[in-house]
């Protein structure tokens, strides 16, 4: 258990989601439950056969690389609730 | 409305009267606009009636879920995270249905970023089914569904993921299609699973269904997944094909689709529905394909998969919910912001994403299932070929009671069983009202050949006008009209 715990925690600060101790066990059993129903996929034979991740478009759409006009940096800005002179304001990450 | 043009201020003078009376029954609504703001966009509507140049949704009032973006509009995707969020675009299809004049009245409840078949997974209040209150209305876009059938809209947008549009279209009475992946514009919708989410409409009749998707379907240079239209003639066209008869195809019937899980009340009622469907010419035929038994888990890895990719960008800095960054690290700022925006089931499905998406894990659960979803896809389109539509109960259930299914999610997941399917393959498929069990609504589906949605509107037109329950009306609201 304390292992799982961990796990769960690990998986928690990838997600970036905190999860409190006594959220821990709660959703620890949810999520094995949840996973034992994912396991159901492992009785499919799947050898061969190519994983699908979107339904196949005919062509891509395409676009000439040239100049439009986007959003006005006041209306970009206009739901941030930290700006410095027309930048949104971040956390230092270095 | 075009005879007459001064209908549309007393349309709107009803429309506001029965929102006066059922809507604190029933909470379709996260954001009402209010009757002058609605008003005042009518005043437009109407000269341009007098003119002569009004568009084809001239009068009409549309309800709009909140995962689709409106620009100057609060957008929220039932959210705290999302709570005082103001779009500074619209989406393509507001665009477009704007472009026809349709006037938008509100905001409609949904699942939080429409993670939820139920509508109770809102963050700010659970919708109920106007059939009975104490039921829930389907969901995720269940604010949506609610609006239509309790006549405070003549017709709603909804987004349908693993059945979001049809869940609630079945449990309230109404219409709802899931068009083709990639007939309908993304651009403005907040993403869940971008390889399965589609807009789509919510109406009373088919008909109304296929005035709307005419509209808001189509290529957009802004959605590279977007698909050009190629139907001969408008929808519309094909629905009064359907209205008149003059309509052949064929239907399969999957056992898989029918047998466990599916409530008896809800297999009989469909029965019944497939022996009108004979009695009037009708070919169906029954078979079984195992490997749809494998559709929900498959469907499950690949969403909460594309939702923790996607929902990686609420980060508090740029829109939503925000934490003061200055003198904090970057991973306390991000870590607590989502933490307090996000409810219990986004959280789940965030974490059970990240997990199935992480080394050493990828390969056993998200490749796997993708494999799967071809095999499911390959499946079905080959039946596809043989028959013109798959058929099935939308929902294997009546309208749980509220709290009945949320309490487990596996039972939660359990009952988009059958809409699933579509979105796993990109197939369009539309719920139709069939029926009324012990005062309940029933929907029957259909499953379509990818990009014939004309097909798929002929048929639908033609099953409802031999089911014939046309106007279907909640007893709560009968009393008010």
């Amino acid at each position: 258990m304390e292992n799982l715990k961990e796990w769960v925690k690990r998986i928690s600060r990838l997600a970036l989601i905190e999860v409190s101790e006594d959220e821990v066990e709660p959703l620890l059993r949810d999520i094995l439950k949840i996973i034992d129903f994912f396991n159901k996929l492992r009785e499919v034979n799947v050898e061969g056969i190519e994983p699908l991740f979107m339904t196949p478009r005919e062509k891509p759409i395409v676009r000439e690389d040239e100049v439009s006009k986007g959003l006005s940096s006041e209306e970009a800005l206009a739901n941030a609730k930290e700006t410095v002179d027309n930048y949104f304001k971040a956390p230092k990450t270095v | 409305m075009a005879d007459n043009p001064r209908y549309i201020f007393e349309y709107i003078d009803e429309t506001y009267e029965v929102i006066e009376k059922v809507e604190d029954k029933i909470r379709s609504f996260i954001t009402l606009r209010s009757k002058e703001d609605v008003l005042r966009d009518a005043k437009k509507v109407y000269s341009k009636l007098i003119e002569g140049k009004a568009g084809r949704l001239a009068g009409v009032l549309i309800a709009i879920k909140d995962n689709i973006s409106t620009k100057g509009l609060r957008t929220t995707c039932a959210s705290k995270i999302l709570e005082d969020y103001i779009p500074p675009y619209d989406a393509t299809v507001i665009t477009k249905i704007k472009m026809e004049d349709a006037i938008i009245i509100g905001k409609t409840n949904m699942d939080e970023f429409a993670m939820g078949s139920t509508t109770e997974n809102s963050a700010f209040f659970p919708t109920r089914n106007p059939w009975d209150p104490n039921r829930v209305p389907g969901g995720s876009s269940g604010g949506s569904a609610t609006a239509v059938a309790a006549l405070e809209s003549l017709t709603a947008l909804g987004s349908d993921t693993g059945g979001s549009i049809r869940a609630p279209a079945a449990f309230t009475g109404c219409v709802g299609l899931k068009p083709t992946y990639g007939l309908v514009s993304r651009y403005g919708l907040i993403a869940y699973a971008s390889s399965m989410d589609q807009i789509g409409p919510i109406t009373r009749t088919v008909m109304d269904s296929a005035l709307i998707l005419d509209i808001i379907s189509g290529l957009d240079p802004h959605d590279a997944t977007s698909l050009e239209k190629r139907f001969p003639k408008p929808l519309t066209y094909y629905a009064e094909k359907g209205y008149r008869g003059d309509v052949e195809f064929s239907i399969v019937v999957l056992e898989e689709m029918v047998g466990e899980g599916v409530e008896s009340a809800v297999r009989s009622s469909f029965m019944r529905t497939i022996r009108k469907l004979e009695a009037n010419g009708i070919n169906v035929e029954w078979t079984s394909r195992p490997i749809i038994k494998y559709a929900l888990p498959t469907y499950y890895i690949i969403a909460m998969a594309e939702a923790s990719s996607n929902l990686a960008r609420y980060d508090g800095l740029r829109y939503g919910l925000h934490e003061s960054v200055e003198g904090r690290s970057w991973y306390e700022v991000f870590a607590k912001v989502r933490s307090r925006g996000f409810g219990k089931e986004v959280k789940r499905r965030i974490l059970l994403g990240t997990y199935v998406l992480s080394a050493g894990y990828y390969q056993a659960y998200y490749v796997r299932a993708s494999k799967v979803r071809r095999l499911i896809r390959d499946t079905l389109n080959l039946l596809l070929r043989k028959y013109d539509f798959i058929a099935s109960p939308t929902m294997p259930v009546l309208p749980p009671r509220l709290g009945e299914r949320i309490v487990d999610p596996l039972k939660l997941y359990a009952i988009d069983i059958n809409t699933v399917l579509a979105n796993l393959a990109g197939l369009p498929a539309i719920s139709i009202p069939s029926d009324v069990v012990d005062g309940l609504p029933v929907g029957f589906q259909l499953i379509g050949n990818e990009l014939r949605e004309d097909e798929l509107i002929s048929a639908s037109a033609f099953i409802e006008s031999i089911i014939n329950l046309a106007p279907l009306v909640p007893p709560m609201v009968r009393s008010y009209v």
